[in-house]
């Protein structure tokens, strides 16, 4: 707060209008009072209220100005913002996400020789602690003190890595593959997580991805085979350095205030991770890159779509000064909202007919339809994030966490039973029963994350 | 006699002009026994910045802003919520109103709260109050006999106003133990305290206000938050303050200047007495000598309210007449004066005066930052009574101040007032001074006999001691 004032420094006001006119583009006032404080915080007292203006005191002097005031003035605050803008930011957020995926697509015959098991642990353990860890980071960042918050994350990320490291270092070769390009992978891995964590947290996606444009040059100077592996790691460094350099700054002394852990959300976030990562794990080992292309294609549509959502629901709060009619905005939202998570799944439904239904010369090619249920695999497990992304962003963090573990559960189903019943069958036979299942299992997913999704955004309670 | 002593973010915790006046009180007034409420932003460990005396059966510390206590069961919780939201459209309803009747619809859902929180429960929390906000916001917002429109209300805007009301009213939760009369030290949160033991209990209250309590939030809610908000905001508090007047047996003003506001807003003129603040002759000598280099003294708690913008361009304008002069900013940052010293320095840095301003911190005795200079300053923007001044005239240092509250009250014709805000005058007038030997030691022998007559501890000890019978008196009738 600053010293209220009555104008530039100059000759005092000697009249009431003169008064007045200088307070028109001041702060408006609420009441008589305010104003008065206003102009007795200017050096205007009684004495002079007498002297100058001819009235008995400031008080009056504060209600003959304000009658002048008011008579000029409309009702303020009459036109609401217009809605924030929020594709850039949602499109940041996608492009930094993505970054790691193609870093990862990039260096694929360096992970090639790490056991894909540890490939396997070292991303659940990446992703959901990432998620957890941003939540926890964010809580304390909301009240100011972002390096405490970004020396934590780096705390949780020095305590993953050493778990790995122990990992690897004890693990069996067959589960680790070679131990030296295990350590660089796995570093790497939960750097590129932690890295987007800390861009969340410190609440510098914008920067942080513009330090991620080496990863992306070097990501595709990697597929053209014209620089080593080792430089990807580097590019990765450097964004991670921009991502954590706050930590190294004192946060303002009325930023240390305790701050409990949100722990409930932390669990929910990490299971959220832990869920996604096995259902892409699941999918992605199925069938090798048919479901990772409307994936990567989905990841900014989801952003879109989720920072959409929350715009239109918070331009609500701006626009309506009626409950009932908030209420009706909320319902039309909801609907848009659902309807946009049909096409995923109808996208995906067609898909798994198409697979069903392939023409005569298609359907003898053996991969045909393995790679049409993997892309239709790809398209529910798309519609299920937005759905899960959404029921976190509208505080349904449980059910988030359930929808997002829905798919590995429907899939491990299966699983059982081909053990049950097939106790000696090799992968090929398990492939060939777990695929149809997955896919069953993520129209399921996706179906559930519509009913979860329609129970919530038309629930006022949901955007308290 | 037991006395609850109630203060909002000051005793015992954080030092200034409250919390040496409570600190006066609890030592000075023999025979009585107080237990202290100090309502604070949130709670934890925290040190006092005073020795808390013998006479103080405990201090009660109340956090506003921590975790809401809330009823446990569902049934329960639901019936509360029916009962605190059929209050709350009284509170809404009567602090958006200028009328006898709003006043009494707001005293009335400020009772029903504070029979529903006599189980330790915040009153408000869990209730639809943005939705009855919003409604008691309709029914008011045409524009009533001497008033515009309300200004537009939106959802959010009532969100974020629920929220502050929700907090604000929780000290209602707060129970004394069983004592002959509360002391609010001001006309705002502490009196929520102090109605609610009224209302439970039957126990009067003396109200005591330093700073006028609704002035200082007007000041500090200026361009803050929205229109909306601050309007719901300050309507509360403005309310707040009528009813707290109202409850009183009596109220306390430190000046005329506080008398002044206390009595615009609805306090009976034979309820309210000054009472001004005094210092302890024998702790602040008269100073023999005066320091070699031309040096300005401040003291007092760093906190926008100081206006210290305002000295430190007066220091330029000193600079620019006297090279040598210097500037000494003692005293200490609150926690919510962080951002101020920050922004102070940063001025500092701007005028290019890092040479010729010392912010030395807090000191153990105002004195020697008095000895330190030919001057004090005091450049505030509000002020109740302020301490520095009445310590410093009784040092025997003149003083250039700002009119603003009971300031010319103390300094009389002891010492140079200038309109609040403005620098150049405020520079002219430390350089009149520093200028001129005979003057300062003139005004300094005056501001001390000026001191010794009416600013003394002894005399306001005596005063407290008669309101506090007075009080009990008033009550029994």
């Amino acid at each position: 707060m600053s010293a209220p004032t009555i104008g530039p420094v100059g000759p005092p006001p000697r009249s009431i209008a003169d008064l007045a006119e200088r307070f028109a583009g001041n702060v408006v006032v609420v009441d008589v009072e305010e104003l008065v404080a206003t102009i007795e915080a200017a050096g205007i007292s009684d004495r002079q209220a007498q002297v100058r203006y001819g009235v008995p005191t400031v008080f009056a002097l504060g209600e003959a100005v304000l009658a002048q005031l008011w008579a000029r003035r409309g009702r303020p605050g009459a036109h609401p913002p217009a809605r924030a803008p929020f594709a850039r930011a949602a499109l940041a957020r996608a492009a930094l996400f993505l970054t790691p995926a193609l870093a990862a697509i990039a260096s694929g015959a360096t992970l090639d020789r790490v056991g894909w098991p540890l490939l396997a642990v070292t991303l659940v353990l990446g992703w959901s602690g990432g998620q957890a860890l941003a939540c926890a980071g964010s809580a304390r960042a909301g009240r100011g003190a972002t390096g405490a918050a970004l020396r934590r994350l780096g705390l949780g990320l020095l305590v993953g890595a050493a778990g790995c490291g122990g990992a690897i270092a004890l693990g069996p070769s067959w589960l680790v593959g070679s131990r030296v390009v295990a350590y660089a992978v796995c570093g790497v891995e939960l750097v590129a997580f932690a890295t987007i964590a800390a861009a969340l947290v410190g609440n510098r996606v914008g920067a942080v991805l513009r330090w991620s444009a080496p990863v992306w040059l070097v990501s595709l100077a990697l597929l053209a085979g014209v620089v080593p592996a080792w430089a990807l790691g580097a590019a990765i460094g450097l964004a991670a350095a921009r991502a954590f350099a706050p930590a190294l700054r004192r946060d303002a002394p009325g930023a240390r205030v305790p701050v409990r852990t949100p722990v409930g959300a932390v669990v929910a976030y990490a299971l959220v991770g832990a869920g996604q990562a096995g259902s892409f794990l699941l999918v992605w080992r199925l069938e090798q890159g048919a479901a990772a292309v409307p994936l990567l294609l989905a990841v900014p549509l989801i952003e879109l779509f989720v920072g959409w959502h929350a715009a239109g629901a918070a331009e609500g709060l701006d626009l309506y000064d009626d409950v009932a009619a908030y209420r009706r905005h909320l319902r039309a939202l909801g609907v848009a909202t659902l309807a946009a998570l049909v096409p995923p799944l109808a996208i995906g439904a067609a898909l798994v007919v198409a697979a069903f239904r392939l023409p005569y010369e298609l359907s003898r090619h053996p991969d045909a339809r393995a790679l049409v249920l993997s892309a239709a695999a790809g398209a529910l497990l798309a519609g299920a994030w937005a759905a899960t992304l959404l029921l976190a962003t509208r505080g349904r963090l449980m059910l988030a966490a359930l929808l997002a573990l829905a798919p590995v559960a429907f899939a491990a189903v299966p699983v059982a039973g081909w053990l049950v019943a097939v106790p000696t069958g090799n992968a090929d036979s398990l492939i060939q029963v777990l695929l149809p299942a997955t896919v069953a299992g993520l129209a399921a997913t996706s179906v559930l994350g519509i009913a979860a999704t329609a129970h919530t955004v038309f629930h006022s309670g949901s955007y308290r | 006699m037991r006395v609850a002593l109630i203060n909002e973010g000051t005793y015992p915790y954080a030092p200034g002009g409250v919390g040496t006046w409570c600190h006066q009180l609890l030592n000075g007034l023999d025979g009585h026994e107080f237990h202290v409420v100090a309502l604070t932003g949130h709670g934890g460990r925290r040190e006092p910045a005073y020795p808390v005396p013998r006479s103080v059966t405990a201090v009660d510390t109340y956090p506003v802003w921590d975790r809401p206590v809330t009823v446990s069961g569902g049934i329960a919780r639901h019936r509360r919520r029916r009962a605190a939201s059929a209050a709350a459209v009284l509170l809404c309803r009567g602090l958006l109103g200028d009328d006898p009747h709003s006043a009494g619809m707001f005293a009335d859902g400020l009772r029903r709260l504070t029979e529903l929180s006599g189980d330790g429960t915040h009153p408000l929390f869990g209730t639809e109050l943005p939705e009855v906000l919003l409604d008691a916001w309709q029914a008011s917002a045409a524009p009533a006999a001497g008033r515009p429109a309300l200004p537009r209300l939106s959802l959010r805007d009532a969100r974020s106003a629920a929220v502050l009301l929700e907090h604000a009213v929780r000290p209602l939760a707060c129970r004394t133990p069983k004592v002959d009369l509360c002391h609010p030290a001001a006309a705002g949160l502490p009196v929520l305290v102090a109605l609610a033991a009224k209302w439970r209990a039957g126990t009067p209250y003396l109200l005591t206000e330093h700073g006028v309590y609704l002035r200082e939030r007007y000041l500090e809610h200026g361009a803050g938050m929205p229109l909306a908000v601050k309007t719901v905001v300050l309507r509360f508090y403005r309310a707040l303050a009528r009813l707290g007047y109202e409850e009183a047996a009596l109220v306390a003003a430190v000046s005329r200047f506080n008398q002044r506001w206390e009595l615009r807003l609805g306090a009976h003129p034979a309820k309210v007495v000054v009472v001004p603040n005094g210092v302890e002759p024998l702790r602040y000598p008269p100073l023999a000598t005066e320091p070699t280099v031309p040096t300005v003294t401040w003291v007092g708690r760093i906190d926008p309210l100081k206006d210290l913008h305002t000295l430190i361009r007066a220091m330029r304008t000193i600079r620019d007449a006297e090279p040598l002069a210097r500037l000494r900013l003692a005293g200490p940052v609150p926690e919510t004066g962080r951002d101020y010293a920050a922004s102070c320095l940063a001025l500092i840095e701007r005028l290019g005066l890092r040479d010729a301003v010392d912010l030395s911190g807090p000191v153990t005795c105002s004195r020697e930052a008095y000895a330190d200079g030919h001057v004090v300053a005091l450049s505030s923007i509000s002020e109740g009574l302020p301490y520095t001044i009445i310590e410093a005239m009784m040092c025997g240092r003149p003083t250039v101040s700002t009119d603003v509250g009971g300031v010319p009250e103390v300094v009389g014709g002891t010492g140079l007032i200038v309109p609040p805000g403005d620098p150049v005058a405020f520079g002219h007038a430390c350089l009149e001074l520093l200028g001129d030997g005979e003057r300062r030691r003139t005004l300094g022998a005056h501001g001390r006999d000026r001191a010794l007559a009416h600013f003394t501890v002894d005399r306001m000890l005596a005063a407290y001691r008669a309101l506090y019978t007075d009080v009990r008196a008033v009550a029994a009738a």
